[in-house]
Order: C-alpha cells, then structure tokens, then sequence
C-alpha cells in the first residue's frame, strides 16, 4: 500500500476522525509514515502554540463609526445607514454571542461525561478517572485555553470514528449495550412521547507523555519546565470508554432537542509508566494552567475516584443535587436556554438534558425508571 | 419616477447586504490580519480598509466576497508587517499589550518574563515576514479560523493542497523560529 500523502497526514492532525480505517490501519504498521506524522505533529502544535493566540476583542461600534468615517470621504457614499447598522448590530452580535456561549456550555458539560466519547483533547485528558462520584471546577474562558495547551506536552490520541446505531426503542437499546437502559415516566409539557434511541460505541482515547514535545513548547515560549520525573516520559493513560445510549425527544426540526436522556458507563483508565497521581502531578505543576484551575483539581482529591465536569464560568453555573438518592449536579446556561442534570450511580452515568428548565431537567431525572 | 425609486431600493438592497457581510464577516477578518500583526488595533485598522475597499469596488453580495475579504486582509497585513516604518511603533504596542494579556491571565508578571514575550513576539513577526508570501499566508488563514475549504478558496487552490501548503509552512516557521533561516 503507498504511503500516507503529507495533505492527508497534515490534514489528520485536524482532523483525526478524517482519516480512513485503511489508512489508520497503514499508520499503524508503517514505522516511516509514523515518524513523519510525528514531525508533522510536532511543527503543527508548535505553530500553535505561537499562532493560536487569544482574539483580540473586536469593537464592532467603533469599527462602524471608522468606517462611516471613511466612507464620508467617498463620493457618492451614503451614510445614513450607519448608524441603523450600529445599533443594531450591537444588539444583535450581543444576543447571538450569549445565546450560542450558553448552549457550548450545555454542550461542553455533556460531552466532558462520554456521552460522546470523541471528544476533545481536553476532555481526554481531564476525564482521566474512574468516577465513583461526580465534581465540577468552574473554568473560564482562560482556563479553557489553558486547557488545550496540554496536548503540548504529549501525544494524544482520540477514539477513532463512531458511527450511531439507530435502534428501536429501550429494549433494543438495552440489548446493542448490554445496559439496562431507564427511560423517563415524567417529561416536561409539550415534550413528544416518543424518543428516537441511538446507541454509540465505545473507544479508547490515550495521552502519552513527550519529554521531547514539552522542551519544544518550553522552548518557543522561552520558558523553564519543571524537572521531568523519571519514568515519566513515554507513559501513557488510556481512557476506556463503553456504550452510550442517547434517547432524543425532539417535537420540531429546531437544531436543539426538547430533551435528551443520555446513560453510559463510567470510563475505566488503563496506565503504562508512570502512575495517575504522578502524571496528575506533574502536569498541574506545568507552566499555562492557570493557578485557579490547579488549585481547583487538586482540591478533590483522589483523581481515580473523581469524575471531573468542566463548566465554563462565563457562561453556565453548576451546583449539587440529589437524584434518586445518588449525588449529582445541576448545570444550567446562564440565559436559561437549557439546563442539563447528571448524576452517577452503579457504574452507569446518567445525564438529562435539553431546552427545558433545571426544575423539570430535575424531575425527569428523578423519574427514570 | 421609476429609476429613482428602483435606485433607492437598489441602494437599499447593497447597502442591507453589506451589513449582513460586515456583521458575519468582521471579526473574522480581524483574527486573520491579527495573526500575521500580532496587533488588535492595526489588525482592526487592515479589517476596515479592506471593508471600504470592498464596498467601493464590489457587489457584497457577490458569492466571493468572503474569500476576497479574507485574501485581501491577509496580503495588506503582510504588507504591513513588512514596512519598516511602523515596525518601532508595533512592537512598542505589542509589548504593551502582552503585558495587558499576562497581567489579567497571571496577575502579576515578572517584569523580566515580560521582555522575554515581547522578544518572542517581536520574533515571530519577523519569522512570518520572511516567509514566502502563500506560506504565511496559509498560517494567517488556518489559524484566523477559516476551514480548509475556505482557506483553499481564499488562496485560489484545491482544497486537497491546503495540507501541503500548511505543512509546508508550519515547517518553514520552525525552522525561521529556531534558526532565522529561510527555506
């Protein structure tokens, strides 16, 4: 078989999901192709540790009131609209910026459980252990930066392409997953009585370790890493996630469900080299994390036992609550879009979700049975 | 009677379009010159001149108008980065900017680590300048947020050459970082 192209191997840092199972298959089993990838890999994360940089904050009313300025000049020009464009882009940027911040934030919450397990690179590494219970840490939008610096230190690996399996009804569900899968007796006015079942495979995602790729980091930022213990380098966490259920209770053809109820079981970790808590340790201890999230991880504890929720301060609040007797937590969007409810009990994380408000998120989840 | 109402809603209409694609398009446009200026207030500056330019010349809403916007964003930033007449003043503002960045991700920086990021930026936008104009380009573009299909039509090529170019130039700035070298 011929060799991966640059294009396509440039393009599967990306886009990791983009590469076919015939060419995943080919990187597997050809040393040269996967040292090129690697080279491909280091120089594009190094380009983005320099290039990805924080936006810069856009004036949009200033910038128009430039503009009119310079259009003035012109002959012929026509400014009357301006000031029509002004205020109403204002307004508008102003709603659909807060609008779609909190349905990320619903979404983000979601994703950061396995309820898609090909998530992203943040997820892999935050969703490190093996949850006996659930916590949130509130991140900002700078922690969230801070966050995806992480894949500088190491290679990360995503599971590969998942392809949902439309079932039935819950029985068929329960029986592609092999979960006993709960569906609600309570569902919010207005919710459809019928859901469509999809049921998702489950993946291995893994981060390894590179001595090589944090010097190269350290190095474009002219910065000091902490000494690398030994052992460190070349280890490996690997997440396993299993099955994941989503039933989806949509009435209209709107982008955002009324309400999804989402099971699947709690990810295990799979460890080569150094041990959680060492790994834990040192990449807290890395420069780029911001001193709260540190300081917000490593207050819960034991990091096998913790199952973390990422809530993105800016734009959604979280706070404990109880469901069917088990600990849990209700996140809503700071609009009051949609709320989400996850909790975890025997092994099997739950979540209810959906355009609808936390007191009914609430009491669907009560309800599952 | 009737050319002058079918001129005022004609003007109506571009004008009504031109919102529309300076609303979507705007801050896009921004991060793209922002990449290659490392400077918010030039980078807005390259954003507008390119609008203006684009109403006085253009349709808004013609179908490329999007990869226009953005064509020409990324080649008058480049222009700019490589006159030397405002390169004092830049790097003066990009110091004080990243001191503005550190300080509210960090609190208090270190006035010494302050340097070291202006050096770095300072760097990098010499790197990029002397980067052969598509390569630098094509940074510009991918890491302004633009897809490979809008980077491919911005650049005029096939969407299955953006990884070359890309891979090509991401290279290319490792090595100018690392060695100040061109390739």
């Amino acid at each position: 078989m011929a060799h991966l192209s640059e294009a396509t191997m440039r393009r599967s840092v990306d886009e990791p999901l983009a590469l076919g199972a015939r060419d995943r298959q080919h990187l597997g089993l050809c040393s040269p192709c996967a040292a090129r990838l690697d080279a491909i890999e280091v120089d594009a994360l190094y380009a983005a540790s320099l290039l990805s940089t924080r936006e810069p904050e856009v004036n949009s009313a200033q910038a128009f009131r430039s503009i009119q300025t310079q259009m003035k000049r012109e002959p012929g020009a026509r400014t009357t609209w301006f000031a029509r464009l002004t205020s109403r882009a204002r307004a508008r940027s102003h709603m659909s910026v807060l609008a779609s911040g909190a349905f990320a934030a619903l979404v983000a919450a979601l994703m950061a459980i396995g309820l898609t397990p090909a998530g992203s690179i943040a997820q892999s590494f935050i969703n490190l252990f093996e949850p006996q219970q659930v916590a949130t840490v509130q991140l900002s939008a700078a922690d969230l930066r801070s966050l995806s610096q992480l894949r500088h230190f190491g290679k990360v690996n995503v599971p590969g392409s998942l392809s949902p399996q439309h079932v039935a009804d819950a029985r068929a569900a329960s029986a592609a997953s092999g979960m006993h899968v709960l569906s609600p007796s309570f569902r919010p006015r207005g919710t459809p009585s019928a859901a469509s079942y999809e049921v998702l495979g489950g993946g291995t995602g893994s981060f390894t370790f590179s001595t090589s790729r944090s010097k190269a980091w350290a190095a474009a930022h002219h910065t000091q890493l902490p000494p690398v213990p030994a052992g460190l380098d070349g280890s490996t966490l690997s997440v396993i996630t299993g099955d994941t259920v989503l039933a989806t209770y949509s009435a209209g053809s709107g982008s955002l469900p009324d309400l999804v109820v989402g099971q699947t079981r709690a990810p295990r970790i799979a460890t080569t080299g150094a041990s959680v808590h060492d790994i834990e340790a040192y990449v807290l201890s890395l420069p780029g994390l911001s001193s709260t999230l540190r300081s917000q991880i490593q207050s819960l504890g034991n990091p096998i036992s913790v199952l973390v929720l990422p809530v993105p301060a800016d734009f959604a609040t979280s706070h404990p609550v109880t469901v069917n007797g088990a600990r849990g937590y209700a996140i809503s969007d700071s609009t009051g879009l949609g709320s989400v409810v996850i909790w975890e009990k025997d092994g099997v994380i739950y979540g209810v979700g959906g355009t609808l408000s936390e007191s009914d998120a609430l009491q669907t989840a009560n309800s599952l049975g | 009677m009737v050319s002058v109402a079918s001129r005022w809603v004609s003007l109506s209409d571009r004008e009504r379009a031109f919102e529309g694609l300076f609303e979507s398009e705007y801050s896009r446009v921004t991060a793209i010159a922002y990449r290659v200026l490392g400077n918010a207030s030039e980078s807005e500056d390259v954003a507008q001149d390119v609008f203006c330019q684009f109403y006085r010349l253009h349709p808004p809403d013609a179908p490329y108008a999007r990869s226009w916007l953005y064509r020409a964003a990324t080649h008058r930033a480049l222009n700019l980065i490589r006159s030397n007449k405002r390169r004092a003043g830049r790097e003066s503002t990009v110091a004080l900017e990243h001191q503005v960045t550190a300080g509210a991700g960090s609190r208090e920086m270190d006035p010494s680590l302050k340097v070291e990021r202006s050096e770095s930026e300072r760097e990098l936008r010499e790197a990029m300048s002397r980067l052969s104009r598509k390569s630098a380009a094509v940074l510009a573009l991918r890491y302004g947020g633009l897809s490979y299909a809008e980077v491919a039509d911005a650049l005029g090529v096939r969407i299955g050459q953006v990884g070359t170019l890309l891979r090509r130039a991401e290279h290319a700035l490792r090595r100018e970082m690392n060695h100040g070298t061109s390739i």
